[in-house]
């Protein structure tokens, strides 16, 4: 953006001060500028759904700040939506702050961006909190499940979004910057959340295409930040894209009579990668992907073992299989 | 600096010529084919081409035929105004599985506003509690081609049935209005009526600021 607004200024001040340690408490729970070559897709940090023709990539076409920016493109009557989701640790109480920067090419075509707790992508209690969407051209946000116009969107411009949400009221106030424009040109306060639940608990956050088919959306998400209004401890990465071990958050079923023998097959993989018998590991997990039922569960796991053993390229060639990749296609 | 990739106008006439050759009908032995074999994939493969051939047989076929087509419109989910025109006459037929088939369809097909008050008046005026269940779950699910502003009607209805004297009534009209928003503004279906009373005006005043943002 040409011009920075306050509250993006403040923003960018808050992320000077994110500690270089990962495992130092922070309130950044997410931030994404996609410039720092932060973009390694897992379970603590996003996925990257390219479904049918639609995609999502880096991009230097467009940014906000720095050098690139991410691109969704969906593509009407495939079947499918692209998606952008990205996790951090549920929060039931205290505050969020949610910033990011959009552009869109044309404002008619629909997308979609929300943040949701555990109940997923709906209006239930636990399910979307803040819910943005381009209808006809105009931005509009849902609250109280209404539909509510908030401006008419101009192509090729970006547009800085900072909602502050409180989480136990289940309510939020929202500025909307346009590029240039000091003042937001929109301000709204103490607006209850999408299905006006109090309470309703936040863990990841969405950006889509439309859910009818019927969108060509073309558009850029820049500067995406998530913060809380206390610091909050978090894992250090054990290894790109995860705190954890798959292994460690998926093991294998304990024993059981007439299980599969991929499952047994799996299980002594985890014994063996516990160990660090990597070899042993990689060569029990490939046996059981040549049966299992559960593959994406074992391509994670030697997901893991190839960090461990350093082949970097494998790690990222199997975790990318479930959780996408921002590559150029 | 990317661009974005334009068909140049020679590439453009050629799509023309080919999605009007595509338009036309698909041929009616095989759409037969594919409705006898409950193919609702390959039907998709074929496109909204097989829709006239699949209304003729609609038409001409008997209670299971017509039920087979009907799941078959379901799933395709293609808007259809001949597939309304048919499907309508059936809404009311005391087949339960040929009524539930139509009732799912229908705002499968088309946001037609007839669609939603055929649904209502089955939900509200049925003396068939499982048909009455069965329209309010297409209310609740199907209406997918409904806008917005065509929501209205579909939410007038279901808050007027919240002042239902029959139970299963007021309890299958809160379960839509919850699926479609998220929210049951305290309603009880078998609370006191001056509690009911009161979420019913909840629920009045929400529908008159949905319809003030249109």
């Amino acid at each position: 953006m040409r011009r920075m607004s306050t509250a993006a200024l403040l923003l960018l001040a808050l992320l000077a001060a994110i500690p270089t340690a990962a495992a130092e408490p922070s309130p950044i729970l997410v931030s994404y500028s996609w410039d720092d070559g932060k973009t390694e897709t897992g379970p603590d940090t996003f996925s990257v759904f390219r479904n049918a023709r639609g995609n999502v990539q880096l991009s230097n076409a467009f940014r906000a700040s720095g050098e690139q920016s991410v691109e969704l493109r969906d593509a009407a009557g495939d079947h499918d939506f692209p998606e952008l989701q990205g996790y951090f640790p549920e929060l039931r109480t205290g505050w969020l702050v949610i910033h990011f920067a959009l552009l869109v090419i044309d404002p008619r075509e629909e997308l979609n961006v929300a943040l949701a707790g555990p109940g997923w992508f709906n209006l239930d209690q636990d399910g979307i909190s803040f819910w943005l969407a381009t209808r006809d051209g105009n931005l509009i946000h849902t609250t109280d499940s209404i539909p509510k116009r908030l401006l008419r969107l101009k192509p090729f411009t970006w547009y800085g979004i900072d909602a502050d949400y409180d989480v136990v009221r289940g309510r939020y106030d929202l500025r909307i910057y346009e590029e240039g424009i000091e003042e937001p040109v929109v301000s709204l306060k103490n607006v209850p959340n999408a299905g006006s639940h109090p309470g309703s608990a936040v863990s990841m956050f969405s950006f889509i295409g439309d859910l009818a088919d019927r969108s060509n959306v073309v558009y850029y998400v820049d500067d995406v930040v998530v913060a809380t209004d206390r610091k909050i401890e978090l894992p250090r990465f054990i290894a790109p894209g995860r705190r954890a071990y798959f292994v460690d958050k998926h093991p294998a079923p304990a024993a059981a009579d007439g299980e599969p023998t991929a499952v047994r097959l799996e299980r002594q993989g985890d014994a063996a990668f516990l160990v660090r018998d990597l070899r042993e590991a990689k060569r029990l997990y490939e046996e059981a992907l040549t049966t299992s039922e559960n593959r994406a569960t074992l391509l994670l796991k030697l997901s893991d073992v190839s960090f461990l053993m350093g082949d970097l390229a494998a790690e990222k060639a199997l975790r990318e299989k479930i959780f996408g990749s921002l590559d150029p296609r | 600096m990317t661009t974005m990739w334009r068909p140049s106008w020679l590439v453009g006439c050629l799509l023309l010529i080919l999605a009007s050759s595509q338009a036309t009908a698909a041929p009616g032995s095989r759409v037969a084919e594919l409705v006898a074999s409950n193919d609702a994939e390959a039907l998709r493969g074929l496109g909204p081409k097989a829709l006239p051939e699949m209304v003729r047989l609609y038409k001409a076929g008997d209670t299971a035929q017509r039920t087979r087509i009907a799941n078959l419109f379901y799933q395709l989910s293609w808007k259809s105004p001949e597939a309304v025109d048919i499907l309508i006459p059936d809404v009311r037929t005391q087949d339960p599985e040929l009524r539930i088939a139509v009732q799912y369809a229908l705002g499968r097909v088309s946001d037609d506003p007839r669609v939603v008050e055929a649904l209502l008046r089955n939900m509200t005026q049925d003396p068939n509690p499982l048909f009455r269940d069965k329209a309010a779950c297409a209310l609740a699910y199907d209406q997918v081609h409904l806008s917005e502003a065509e929501k209205v009607r579909l939410y007038e209805g279901l808050i007027e049935a919240l002042a239902s004297e029959e139970l299963q009534i007021r309890a299958i009209a809160i379960q839509a209005l919850h699926i479609h928003t998220g929210q049951a503004k305290g309603f009880l279906p078998n609370a006191p009526l001056e509690m009911r009373q009161k979420s019913i005006e909840q629920w009045k005043r929400w529908l008159a600021e949905y319809k003030e943002n249109l």
